[in-house]
């Protein structure tokens, strides 16, 4: 029982932070200009930041591909990667 | 320079005419140096055109514009044009693919068969444009942010750098733009850019023989 319970909050937990991690996403993305468009991988088709906000929401496959890139970024952006990068001198 | 090069640049949707238009500089360099470019443009870039230079041709330095996954690369209206276990048609040859996901396990596979190097992107290549310039893509500076790296490691090879510096080279050039980006500060229209030029750099590789030349 406790076990399960354990189990119940820990999932509560990881939604929890799914929806942060959306919440995150989409305010960053809400700041982009609408006018300026997104081509992406494999796809045929380009992306307006609007359609990538949706897509974020709907967690489709660009949503997912939108929340990894961000969330590579911040945490390069957090350990001191990003900036160790862009003063990296060229060979 | 002596000896031949094979590009593809298919045209079916803003994305690979964007690719498209800016390889026109890397053709440019090509010429300059003396090589023979073979230009597999729009419907030319299909799958039995591209196997039949690799084979009647063979030349040295292969360049790939357009659509891709781990295990393909597409030309022009998203025919497949290489897959994995076309490997061995590569032996020998320095490949650039700019295309999405390609070198994840297409690259490796045709290192293993023979390839001397190949360079691209092992996730999702991403790129911001302005739709009001896609009848006029060299004149986008949103994209150029983005499509001058990039050309640079095919322009890189060609000015005889190694497979491994050209990378670092076009890495170089992402570095400036996002730098660039960071002193105009967040009020710079293309401020936001700088998250996915940081995607884009991190995932381009180098795999093969790092000293190779064409």
């Amino acid at each position: 029982m406790a076990e399960e319970s354990k189990k119940t909050e820990s999932k509560t937990s990881e939604q929890e932070i799914s929806e942060d991690v959306k919440e995150l996403v989409i305010a960053r993305l809400e700041v982009l200009s609408p006018d300026k468009k997104f081509s992406i991988g494999s796809n045929e088709k380009e992306f307006t930041r609007d359609e990538l906000i949706e897509s974020v929401k709907n967690e489709d496959e660009i949503g997912q591909k939108v929340i990894d890139l961000e969330l590579t970024f911040l945490r390069a952006l957090k350990d001191g990667t990003l900036l160790k990068e862009i003063l990296t001198p060229e060979e | 320079m002596a000896g031949s090069m094979l590009i593809t640049r298919p045209e079916n949707d803003d994305a690979t005419i964007y690719l498209s238009k800016w390889s026109e500089n890397i053709i440019k360099e090509a010429k300059n140096k003396g090589l023979k470019v073979i230009d597999l443009w729009r419907n030319k870039a299909n799958r039995e055109r591209v196997i039949g230079i690799l084979g009647k041709v063979n030349p040295r330095f292969v360049m790939f514009n357009g659509h891709g996954s781990e295990n393909c690369v597409r030309g022009h209206n998203m025919e497949i044009i290489i897959e994995e276990g076309d490997g061995k048609e590569f032996d020998s040859k320095i490949i650039f693919s700019r295309s999405c996901k390609s070198a994840k396990i297409l690259g490796q596979t045709t290192i293993t068969e023979g390839a001397i190097a190949y360079l691209g992107y092992k996730e999702d290549f991403w790129f911001k444009y302005n739709p009001k310039k896609v009848f006029r893509p060299l004149e986008d500076k949103t994209a150029e942010l983005f499509l001058e790296p990039s050309n640079y490691l095919g322009i890189a090879l060609l000015k005889g750098h190694t497979t491994g510096l050209s990378n670092n080279k076009s890495k170089g050039h992402f570095r400036k733009n996002m730098e660039k980006l960071l002193i105009e500060g967040p009020l710079a229209e293309d401020y936001d850019c700088i998250r996915y030029l940081y995607w884009d750099m991190i995932h381009q590789v180098c795999l093969g023989n790092q000293d190779a030349v064409l």
